[in-house]
């Protein structure tokens, strides 16, 4: 049963995850500015 | 914020990924429940009175920001296109499901002619996912809204008030294991790993017929995650990745599994580009579902 979950599950993932391009940007400066920050959300 | 209150789905999901949302940022993360107008108060604050530097998101059911702009409703004061959009959680599992001592498959449903379909808010998420899946599947339904939240309309569903309705897995599965609940159809793209022997809508239906096609689309997205307009681009993109990485998390996916939460990342273009489409139907479609959403009265 659990084997079942796990594969439906990771279908799900393979279905819906697409890969994106956030790695194109240089993200250090905003990395930076969001560490030890408090995000309301 | 969440744009619920406390104990519902968008909240259980909030307190399950906001953990791991904060350890990829790098940042505290404090969950707020700001309820009001189906997450329209939410929604309203961080795109009109929180300044756009990602401090400041909010997490409501997409869908409902899309639909309250088609409909006019009142007290929205944003564009849902111009917010800064992080990503989408968890595009929804939710389940068409019956009272079991009715029906046991969704020609038991068809056959019956009216079925009393129970809603919480009337015009709200579940009421477009009740008139969208009734139009697709051929079901004639009278809705029974007014139910103050869906753990509601669950409990009103187990003790045979309303026939069927429509709600996330995770809430009305649990039904099944005391035989009171039959889940009918899944709208995920796979069936729930809870639900292995019900069909998903495209198995039943193999071409969704337009405009319900669309329709479709935006009833099945999740919870939008979105900033205030005007977020600097790497500063968008860096809390799209975390939140991808936390959704990716394998330790929140254990817990996920353990709780039974079908959950999953979408790209926030992806997301857009439907509340796009959905925003740009035709003037006659709008209005035709403004009509089908103005439905009022009490159980």
């Amino acid at each position: 049963m659990k084997q079942t979950l796990s594969a439906a599950i990771g279908l799900f993932f393979l279905a819906i995850t697409q890969v994106g391009s956030s790695q194109d940007m240089d993200l250090s400066k905003a990395r930076a500015y969001f560490k030890g920050k408090t995000i309301t959300g | 914020m969440i744009g619920s209150t406390p104990g519902g789905s968008v909240d259980g999901y909030s307190r399950l990924v906001g953990p791991y949302f904060a350890k990829h940022v790098g940042a505290k993360v404090i969950l707020q429940n700001r309820p009001g107008g189906g997450s329209v108060a939410a929604f309203n604050y961080v795109y009109s009175k929180a300044k756009p530097n990602g401090l400041s998101l909010a997490f409501p059911i997409g869908s409902t920001q899309v639909l309250s702009k088609i409909t006019g409703r009142a007290g929205v004061n944003y564009k849902v296109e111009d917010m800064s959009w992080i990503g989408v959680v968890a595009p929804t599992s939710n389940t068409l499901t019956a009272y079991k001592k009715r029906f046991k498959t969704i020609e038991d449903v068809k056959r019956a002619g009216r079925v009393r379909w129970g809603l919480t808010r009337p015009g709200g998420n579940s009421h477009f996912i009740g008139i969208t899946l009734s139009k697709v599947l051929g079901i004639d339904v009278q809705f029974v809204p007014g139910y103050s939240e869906s753990s509601s309309v669950r409990q009103a569903l187990l003790s045979g008030e309303v026939d069927v309705a429509a709600y996330p897995a995770t809430l009305f599965l649990s039904g099944t294991k005391e035989g009171l609940v039959m889940p009918l159809i899944t709208m995920g793209d796979n069936r729930h790993p809870a639900a292995p022997d019900t069909p998903t809508l495209q198995e039943v239906i193999k071409k969704i017929p337009s405009p319900f096609d669309t329709w479709i689309e935006i009833a099945r997205v999740g919870w939008f995650l979105v900033s205030s307009p005007g977020l600097s681009e790497d500063r968008r993109q860096f809390l799209s990745l975390a939140l991808k990485k936390a959704v990716h998390d394998p330790e929140m996916l254990k817990k996920a599994q353990k709780h039974q939460f079908l959950i999953g990342y979408l790209e926030p273009g992806k997301a857009k580009e439907i509340a796009r489409k959905m925003l740009e139907m035709p003037a006659s479609e709008k209005k035709e579902l403004r009509q089908l959403l103005k439905l009022q009265g009490k159980p």
